[in-house]
């Protein structure tokens, strides 16, 4: 199955007006995120990426064809100067530039040969073969490693931050209250101190 | 006024970006929450001379021994009584007209930069000196854009107004010159003179591009005057300069309330790999044991346990540094360490196990040497630190796997044939699966035992280049489809998920695959086993969407609606923003990880392939 040279170079071109995004929450859709990037852009496809080898809680990834590079470029650029969230709260998104093998329906490169060839084991290279072959295993076992501590990370943060977020809002109503109730003006006009009457 | 509290009471200063400019105002400022009001992102805050809010505390001015004038330049055209001066010495350093100096602030860890553009004493024996800044990369990264900055860059300032140039006392006991500083022009205008290798060798800093306090643009072009000088005198000077150059960063001057020093004397030579200026300025509380560089020892790791322990050295500032704040916070609720002691910051020993060798080839390093509570940032951790980490790993690797038995090299033809792969159709073959969503037919495949994962392929093969290798090299017609790359893929790596025909068909490919070993072009023995797909667990939420129990979110249904409000960016002076930034570090942390781990997984992998004695060529 041969493709032409021309779709290939479209394909390319298409690769570089793609956001890859992710840290995504699993409950956005396909809509969402269309609609949260059409603020900078104009967005002509959202495409999930499928995770078949990775935990599920790592967060979606997802796919962003934007109308040219340009845009993907400011896209991008802007997701990374300042937190930009979909979806949810304080986790933003991550926002890169897409790559060939992100994408599900590559062509083909036109004039390529794939060789192979089989070993045995009186082959002079089997060793070595098979010394590659063992340490790329272990390399899938490291990088399964890494992740759950990434994940674990991930979840310490985030429990971090739901006390702290907890404790701040527990203080918000507290003051809340005090000011809604009239105690606190009551108080500051016994301690003749001056507090706002409103909030802003 | 208001009560401002809500959300919003996190103190101004940990908002982002315009801490750095602010910070200047920060004294003036007074009233934290005043500040809240400001929207950080789009303000300069007036750069407060903050130096004339404060009682200036200077020492007397006769009874300071150190200072001496030098060269007289001329006397001032308006007022009579003001002296020019060409150049001054204080505590034995010679400070002349255009020269650079570190300018330091008691509060601060880094020290400003500017060049002395005027020196002159004032009727009423004041000395002053007027100094133009120049920023730092972090102070003006919102407007940086995409344009990359080296390690040790700074950008001059230019245009008119505030933020521009200061004019202070040359004796403040807050915050005065503390030591020359070598800034070097490199930028290509005509009228510099280019500088030579070994001036940008000892150079503390460069700059070739200016930024403009007006209008916040950031140019390559140079202006005819800054700040009424001519840009002439920014430049570099077109005599060899004859001042000694190892003053780069020492303060000589010594302040009683210094709170640092500037050590970096050893780093100079290491300005050669990248490891730049920014060695040389940066504060060490204790210069005797930190090594920037991160310490590597070699331990050997436990033998027992077949799956490796893993961790990363992290060097969590190598991210823009507008971090750096966030890091003091980090670096604070870490607990505090006594200052001799290294302390190493989130960093955990890597102890790789090469599995063939029987135990030798450990390699640990930890990273991260940060002191505790004085030294509050490390705009030190450098991305080129961890590529020493890099370097030093990949020869520590070589060194174990070099002893491994070395193979005789026997030039011998071997006896396989290359396998061309061309597109292969088997006779006869129709088409034999239903053409389901991939999705189900992996599920239907697992559960049949027909499904098989193949990796160390080519990443940038094709689904149907993956079908037909396995078609020409097994023989057998295939559905395959390769795994699309995400976050955590290694780049080298290409993976495919395989259904065949039958559990059979999978077994005797696997078990072939095992015994035998099917070489791609360029040295690639493919890995297959067993695929197995995660479950599809719905979670409802991911880590670090928090939200506050008695609050519901309503974030299924009305989805289209909350889309866009529930997507957006975070003002600066709220927590969501301090959180989202600690998150943003998390993130850049852990891309930094992976990038480590790919970068040593592939530096192993070639160094196998290193080894094959006929590869085949594409």
């Amino acid at each position: 199955m041969e493709t032409s040279d021309k779709e290939y170079v479209a394909f390319g071109e298409k690769v570089k007006r793609t956001i890859f995004i992710d840290n995504l929450s699993p409950v956005a859709t396909e809509a969402v995120v269309k609609a949260a990037l059409d603020q900078f852009g104009n967005v002509i496809q959202v495409k999930f990426i499928p995770n078949y080898l990775e935990p599920k809680n790592i967060g979606q990834a997802a796919l962003v064809e934007v109308e040219n590079a340009d845009q993907a470029k400011t896209i991008i650029s802007e997701l990374s100067n300042s937190p930009f969230m979909i979806c949810g709260m304080p986790r933003p998104v991550r926002a890169r530039a897409a790559e060939a093998e992100m994408f599900d329906d590559r062509p083909r490169k036109p004039g390529r040969k794939i060789v192979c060839r089989w070993l045995d084991s009186s082959d002079p290279d089997f060793e070595v073969a098979n010394k590659i072959k063992l340490t790329v295993r272990k390399q899938a076992e490291e990088s399964k490693f890494l992740l759950k501590h990434q994940l674990e990370e991930e979840e310490n943060l985030s429990k971090k931050q739901m006390e702290t977020l907890n404790a701040s809002y527990k203080k918000f109503e507290i003051i809340e209250s005090v000011v809604s109730n009239r105690v606190a003006t009551r108080l500051a006009e016994r301690y003749r101190v001056r507090v706002a009457d409103a909030e802003h | 006024m208001c009560v401002c509290v809500s959300l919003h009471f996190v103190p101004f200063h940990f908002s982002l970006f315009d801490a750095n400019l602010t910070r200047r105002a920060y004294f003036a400022a007074g009233c934290i929450l005043q500040c809240t009001q400001f929207k950080a992102f789009e303000k300069l805050t007036p750069h407060c001379d903050k130096y004339q809010m404060l009682p200036f505390r200077e020492a007397e001015e006769d009874s300071s021994p150190n200072f001496s004038w030098g060269v007289k330049k001329g006397k001032g055209a308006l007022n009579k009584g003001v002296q020019f001066y060409k150049s001054f010495t204080y505590e034995g350093v010679d400070i002349s007209l255009y020269d650079c100096v570190y300018m330091c602030r008691p509060d601060e860890d880094e020290p400003d930069i500017g060049k002395v553009v005027k020196i002159w004493e004032t009727a009423q024996k004041k000395r002053m000196v007027k100094v133009v800044w120049f920023f730092r990369p972090t102070e003006v990264i919102h407007w940086l854009g995409n344009i990359k900055l080296l390690d040790n860059e700074l950008l001059l300032a230019s245009g008119e107004g505030i933020g521009l140039s200061n004019c202070n006392p040359v004796i403040l006991l807050q915050e005065a010159i503390t030591g020359k500083c070598n800034v070097v022009c490199i930028s290509t205008d005509t009228r510099n003179p280019q500088p030579k290798d070994e001036d940008l060798d000892t150079a503390d800093f460069v700059f070739c591009r200016t930024f403009d306090v007006r209008t916040r643009e950031i140019s390559e072009e140079f202006p005819n005057s800054i700040a009424q000088i001519e840009v002439e005198h920014y430049f570099n000077k077109e005599t060899d300069q004859k001042q000694p150059l190892h003053h780069g960063g020492k303060g000589s001057l010594e302040k009683p309330q210094s709170s640092s020093s500037f050590g970096g004397t050893t780093t100079k030579t290491v300005v050669k790999d990248g490891q730049s200026g920014r060695s040389t300025q940066l504060k060490k509380a204790t210069s005797s044991s930190r090594e920037r560089h991160g310490n590597i020892s070699v331990t050997n790791g436990t033998v027992a346990r077949t799956e490796v322990k893993y961790s990363c050295c992290i060097s969590p500032t190598s991210l823009s540094d507008s971090h750096a704040l966030k890091k003091r916070k980090l670096l604070d609720s870490s607990g505090t360490a006594p200052f001799e002691q290294h302390k190493v910051m989130q960093s955990k020993s890597q102890v790789t196990k090469v599995v063939e060798k029987g135990g030798q080839g450990n390699i640990s390093v930890t990273d991260k040497t940060v002191a505790g509570t004085e030294v509050k940032h490390s705009y030190c951790t450098s991305p080129t630190s961890l590529s020493n980490i890099h370097a030093l790993k990949k020869r520590n690797l070589q060194d174990s796997l070099g002893t491994a038995p070395f193979e005789q090299r026997k030039v011998m033809k071997s006896t396989s044939q290359v396998i061309e792969i061309t597109a292969w159709v088997k006779e006869g073959a129709s088409t034999w699966f239903k053409e389901q969503p991939w999705n189900e037919r992996l599920h239907v495949a697992q559960e049949r035992g027909t499904l098989v994962l193949l990796e160390n392929l080519d990443p940038s093969y094709t689904s149907a280049e993956v079908e037909d290798i396995v078609g020409r090299a097994l023989e057998q017609k295939v559905s395959a489809k390769m795994v699309q790359h995400n976050t955590f893929s290694n780049s080298l790596n290409g993976k495919a998920f395989v259904i065949f025909k039958s559990s059979e068909h999978a077994e005797t490919a696997i078990s072939k695959l095992k015994k035998r070993c099917l070489m791609l072009g360029d040295g690639r023995p493919v890995v297959a086993r067993r695929g197995t797909i995660e479950e599809p667990v719905k979670c409802s939420g991911l880590p670090g969407h928090l939200s506050i129990g008695r609050i519901k979110f309503q974030k299924l249904g009305e989805e289209m609606r909350k889309a866009v409000s529930t997507s957006h960016h975070s003002q600066s002076n709220t927590i969501e923003h301090e959180m989202a930034v600690e998150w943003r570090a998390l993130q850049e942390k852990s891309s930094l990880w992976w990038k480590a781990l790919h970068e040593k997984q592939a530096a192993e992998i070639e160094l196998l392939r290193g080894k094959l004695k006929s590869p085949i060529w594409n």
